[in-house]
């Protein structure tokens, strides 16, 4: 037996699905309401859940569902997420925390959902996560859906702590989310002066500032510059290679931008799936094959001596 | 950086199987045997599939 945890605030058009998917299961379902008042409360009861209605920051919310269990292992979705497959691990987890993967529009992130009870416990008001990381992946799928904006929350929070250099990563990330590039480049630079530790946020901040550098700025050099990082520690991921073939396409060097979308085919083939950095699929095969066929054209037609 | 400097080589150069060969050597430095066996294995196509500069022979820049 198993808890799952839900955090809802006014989520009524997208709870239905998860307390459906969640019946596959067979777990103990505890609620937090953050504050609902479109009636979502009531689909949770109507489902039989138990609903503890908090005002607490969402890291405190999901520590008091956890204490409020009785089970060993914990679980948790978002609203509008549903669990497509691996219901049958629920029941037989064991050691360490597990990694969930979450498909969201072709993407692949991995989670850490699934904890033992008093092994970790959630940090950050807003984007709360479980620490200390020390998760392994299982096989368990879930649909995922788009982060909500927590825009306020994560603005409350840099005030309270200004030079936590976290805040700024989330801050980068929701601006990147809300298309808002200006100030999506200015808290990107400043976690990067904060952080400059090659890990997770350093590397995939660069590799988001490589494309906005590239794709809204224009300025393939700064592109090319973040993503020579982004390759040195992890030079299996095709998705940088794919964007380094970008930047030579950008560039007016189709017949470097081949080579580097042959990179993303040929490397990209090795790459662990068990790693927490995220997966875009198509940046596998399709998009570098696509890239190839399109960059072959240009050099056939523009310039024969070339291709 | 060593290996910053090897990927500006094969910016400049990505047709040079050396290039790709200081990369599989760097990672193999480093203890990082998958990414250098990717390397590797990249090293050894191009040697036999493309038209590309074997170690010893640089082909000069094309643009």
């Amino acid at each position: 037996m198993i808890t799952t945890h839900l955090l809802i605030k006014n989520d009524l058009s997208k709870i239905e699905a998860t307390l459906e998917s969640l019946s596959a299961i067979d777990c103990e379902v505890l609620v937090g309401d953050l504050g609902s008042t479109d009636g979502t409360a009531a689909v949770c009861q109507d489902h039989g859940h138990k609903v503890f209605p908090t005002n607490l920051p969402r890291d405190a919310a999901r520590n008091k569902l956890a204490g409020l269990s009785k089970t060993d292992w914990q679980f948790y979705v978002e609203p509008g997420e549903v669990v497509s497959s691996g219901h049958d691990l629920f029941h037989s987890l064991e050691g360490k925390s597990k990694r969930a993967y979450i498909i969201t529009d072709g993407m692949i992130t991995k989670e850490i959902r699934l904890w033992k009870k008093g092994d970790c416990k959630f940090v950050n008001p807003v984007f709360e996560s479980l620490q200390p990381d020390d998760s392994e992946p299982v096989n368990i799928f879930i649909v995922g859906v788009e982060q909500p904006n927590y825009l306020l929350d994560l603005l409350k929070w840099k005030e309270q702590s200004p030079h936590l250099a976290e805040v700024d990563y989330y801050l980068a990330c929701q601006y990147l989310a809300l298309k808002d590039y200006p100030k999506f480049l200015t808290h990107a630079n400043y976690y990067l002066f904060k952080d400059g530790n090659p890990n997770y946020p350093t590397i995939m901040t660069r590799y988001y500032l490589a494309q906005i550098n590239l794709h809204v700025n224009r300025n393939v050099h700064e592109a090319t510059r973040n993503l020579i990082y982004c390759l040195a520690h992890k030079p299996l991921m095709s998705e940088f290679w794919c964007a380094l073939g970008d930047c030579y396409y950008r560039a007016g060097v189709p017949e470097k931008a081949v080579e580097f979308f042959r990179m993303a085919i040929e490397l990209g083939k090795d790459r662990p799936t068990d790693d927490p950095y995220p997966i875009e699929l198509a940046k596998y095969d399709e998009y570098p094959n696509k890239m190839i066929d399109l960059c072959r054209s240009i050099l056939k037609t523009t310039y024969p001596y070339r291709a | 950086m060593e290996i910053y400097q090897f990927y500006i080589n094969l910016l400049r150069n990505p047709f040079t199987v050396k290039n790709l060969k200081d990369l599989e050597q760097y990672y193999l430095r480093q203890g990082m045997t998958r990414e250098a066996n990717a390397f590797g294995k990249l090293v050894a196509s191009r040697f036999q599939n493309d038209n590309h500069t074997p170690v010893d022979k640089e082909r000069p820049e094309q643009n």
